[in-house]
């Protein structure tokens, strides 16, 4: 049977996501066994005339957000040619930090075009607005999806070996499936693969699988990250932290409370909440330990940046208010 | 040879930001530039943005953005990190330059017409060619693996890390983590020799894959290096021209953007300059006045070393220890600068905040901005170079590849 033929590419964003693929180490020699690598300009520098030339990919791997008309055409052209897209990451998935440049004004920023330029150095214009590769806003449908910033080795490998490497990496499977929900790992492990659509992570929010005890369950008063707090042990939130694991999706087993920061969502919502910002509002002000109004408002007052902290890595696609 | 229509070099393997050369004919000869095609301006992200968040968000830039942003909050809000938080963060930037220098290195290293070696299980013996590299792929692999856990350990996770926080790091080590740290150093040690050795004496041999990294050469750039606080600017041979501390960034290091390219240009005293591994070293300039892309790569294989060697000296648990991990902050300014000598070379920084700590203005100069320029002159001279000696356009493009790479 003809190997299955892949490609990863980048939009913008950073390269953690895309390079994940080569973390596996000794990995992405053998990945060269299940699978023919034919477009990765990052790694292999692959042109767009070689692309061209291929008729169809099995599977696309796709990171970055889509923030210049370069990045669109290139999204499309790849939804195009591949039987599966994949968007790897909280920039294909959500917009992730890029798209926080549309709480700006001023959309348009970088080097203007001026007059004078030289033939044939003209420029990929920027989008008006920063998308996501997938959900609302975004570009096109995906296939699946591994959320994260950058997204995690283990989730990403996960993912290639159920998509791309068949029956024959059992081993990366097993140990890549252990957070991933049954109903996921069943088509994986039956051959059938996963199915369309599939999240490679969890199913219920961070504060599932963090590692902090919830004691009080009262907010009463807003903590900033460089004021003094429990490093070790309680609820950030409880302490008065803005941690947003009970409106993200969990898959990364409580990375960030596990060091002692606060959660900011790059794993994007759970199945179960509408919109990561409303949750948050409504799950912090349903505690709120005074029911004094002046008191409230003292509290409310206190908090900072509530767009761009709530939505840090999904305002282009998880922010109902601003989609578009 | 002369061109005559516009010729396009893209993409570029391993360069961070999407960008191509394109040649074009100019008064009967042609011009060459190197263009960034796509940019994310940190004002974009970070305005509006609470001032202790820099440190996650620049890390989109690089990991070592992610150090410096802390930096830069020890400063506005006037502390001092305890001992074991600084030891902790120069840890985590070893282990990051580390991983910095591997992934360039593996890149200039892969054989592009086999470039995923893996004979084990292939039916026919490998041939001494492919058995070599595939054995050059695995040894960076492995040194890449263990700096990777290196940084996964002290800053969280290895790539955007998490730990650097305002006065400090986030949190102590967990146990059974200090031995892990001295077995990382003890095992990177002789892997990172094995691979200078393998670059210098294999790949940058005059008759290796990387021979032609020495072809192509330009005059040799002002170097600009973090050293003691301030900032040390060197000439072409390695001769100390000023020095200043970071909040002078802005008026000495002016930042010009061009009308072809996204990405802008950062100069000192009007003139491209070079930060990186060959910057710091100084004392390892060329005598000829020259700079060559091999100068470039030989400096990130010293830099590898004396990387490793300096982290067998920090990972060791007495470093890690002590009765705090952060100094609380009781104040904050409304401005303030701070410089990191990353991998890949000076950061600088500079923020301003409102009453509550959000940001209104951000400066990043860094290398993206900073070798832009030097960059263009490699790509000027490489692309001369392979046309003067008729090279196809695919030899002309792997060439670019690989020289950018060390810059
Ligand atoms: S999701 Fe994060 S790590 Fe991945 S490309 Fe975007 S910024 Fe980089
Ligand atoms: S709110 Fe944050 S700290 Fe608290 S349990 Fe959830 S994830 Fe953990
Ligand atoms: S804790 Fe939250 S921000 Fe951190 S990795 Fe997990 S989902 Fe992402």
């Amino acid at each position: 049977m003809p190997k299955p033929k892949i490609a990863i590419v980048s939009a913008s964003g950073c390269r953690a996501c895309e390079t994940t693929i080569l973390d596996i180490h000794y990995g992405v020699n053998a990945l060269n066994r299940w699978s023919d690598i034919r477009f990765w300009p990052y790694v292999l520098g692959s042109s767009m005339a070689e692309l061209n030339a291929i008729d169809r990919l099995d599977v696309c791997f796709f990171s970055g957000a889509i923030a210049t008309e370069a990045d669109r055409e290139l999204a499309q052209t790849m939804r195009e040619k591949s039987d599966r897209l994949v968007a790897i990451g909280a920039c294909a998935a959500f917009g992730g930090m890029p798209g926080l440049k549309n709480l700006r004004k001023s959309a348009e920023t970088g080097s203007s075009e001026g007059d004078g330029l030289p033939e044939g150095l003209e420029l990929p214009a920027p989008e008006k607005t920063v998308r996501a590769l997938d959900g609302l806003g975004g570009v096109d449908r995906v296939d699946a999806v591994v959320p994260g910033c950058p997204a995690p080795v283990n989730l990403v490998w996960a993912a290639v070996s159920a998509l791309v490497c068949g029956g024959e990496a059992d081993a990366r499977i097993t140990y890549a499936a252990a957070r991933l929900p049954e109903e996921m790992v069943r088509p994986i492990l039956s051959g059938l693969g996963p199915p369309s659509g599939a999240m490679f992570a969890g199913e219920k929010a961070v504060c599932a699988t963090c590692s902090r005890k919830k004691e009080e369950k009262r907010f009463k008063a807003v903590k900033r990250p460089y004021q003094a707090y429990e490093s070790a042990g309680r609820c950030l939130l409880e302490q008065g932290l803005i941690c947003q694991g009970i409106a993200t999706r969990e898959g990364c087993g409580g990375l960030c409370t596990g060091v002692g920061v606060p959660c900011r969502g790059c794993y994007g919502k759970p199945p179960a909440v509408y919109d990561p910002g409303a949750k948050m509002v409504s799950a912090i002000s349903s505690t709120f330990e005074t029911e004094k109004p002046a008191e409230i408002q003292k509290i409310a007052d206190d908090f900072v940046d509530m767009t761009g902290c709530f939505y840090r890595y999904t305002l282009p696609s998880q922010c109902m208010l601003m989609k578009g | 040879m002369t061109m005559q229509e516009t010729t396009t070099y893209e993409p570029l393997k391993g360069q961070d930001a999407p960008c191509r050369v394109r040649v074009v004919p100019q008064n009967g000869g042609q011009k060459t530039y190197f263009q960034a095609t796509g940019y994310l301006d940190p004002a974009d992200l970070c305005i509006g943005r609470p001032v202790e968040e820099l440190p996650r968000i620049l890390s989109i830039r690089s990991p070592a953005h992610h150090l410096a942003a802390a930096r830069l909050l020890d400063r506005l809000f006037g502390v001092e990190p305890p001992d074991i938080a600084k030891n902790m963060r120069d840890a985590l930037l070893q282990s990051l330059t580390l991983c910095h220098h591997l992934r360039n290195l593996h890149l200039m290293a892969l054989d592009p017409d086999d470039p995923f070696p893996d004979h084990r299980f292939s039916a026919k013996p490998a041939g001494k060619r492919a058995a070599k590299a595939q054995r050059r792929a695995e040894t960076i692999m492995r040194a890449l693996g263990l700096a990777q856990d290196a940084a996964a350990i002290l800053g969280g996770r290895s790539d955007h890390p998490l730990t650097a926080i305002a006065g400090g790091v986030s949190r102590f080590l967990k146990d059974g983590y200090y031995e892990r740290l001295t077995e990382i150093a003890e095992a990177c040690d002789p892997l990172v020799r094995e691979i200078d050795e393998f670059f210098r004496e294999e790949l940058l041999a005059e008759d290796g894959p990387l021979g032609h990294l020495d072809d192509a050469a330009v005059g040799r750039p002002l170097g600009a290096t973090l050293m003691d606080g301030g900032i040390i600017l060197r000439d072409g041979a390695g001769k100390e021209m000023d020095k200043f501390p970071p909040e002078n960034g802005p008026e000495k290091i002016e930042v010009r953007t061009e009308p072809w390219s996204r990405l802008p240009f950062a100069l000192l005293k009007g003139e491209s300059f070079l930060v990186g591994p060959l910057a710091r070293r100084g004392d390892e300039s060329d005598a000829n006045g020259k700079l060559t892309a091999a100068d470039g790569c030989r400096a990130l294989l010293a830099d590898l070393i004396t990387t490793a060697e300096g982290m067998a000296e920090l990972y060791q648990k007495k470093n890690f220890i002590g009765p705090a991990i952060r100094t609380v902050p009781e104040t904050m300014g409304t401005t303030a600068w701070a410089a990191l000598e990353g991998p890949a070379g000076l950061i600088v920084l500079g923020a301003t905040v409102d009453g509550k700590g959000i940001v209104e203005s951000i400066r990043v100069v860094d290398p993206i901005q900073i070798n832009n320029g030097v960059r263009c002159r490699i790509a000027e001279a490489v692309v001369a170079e392979g046309l003067a000696q008729n090279r196809s356009h695919t030899d002309i493009k792997r060439r670019l590849e690989n020289s950018l790479l060390p810059f």
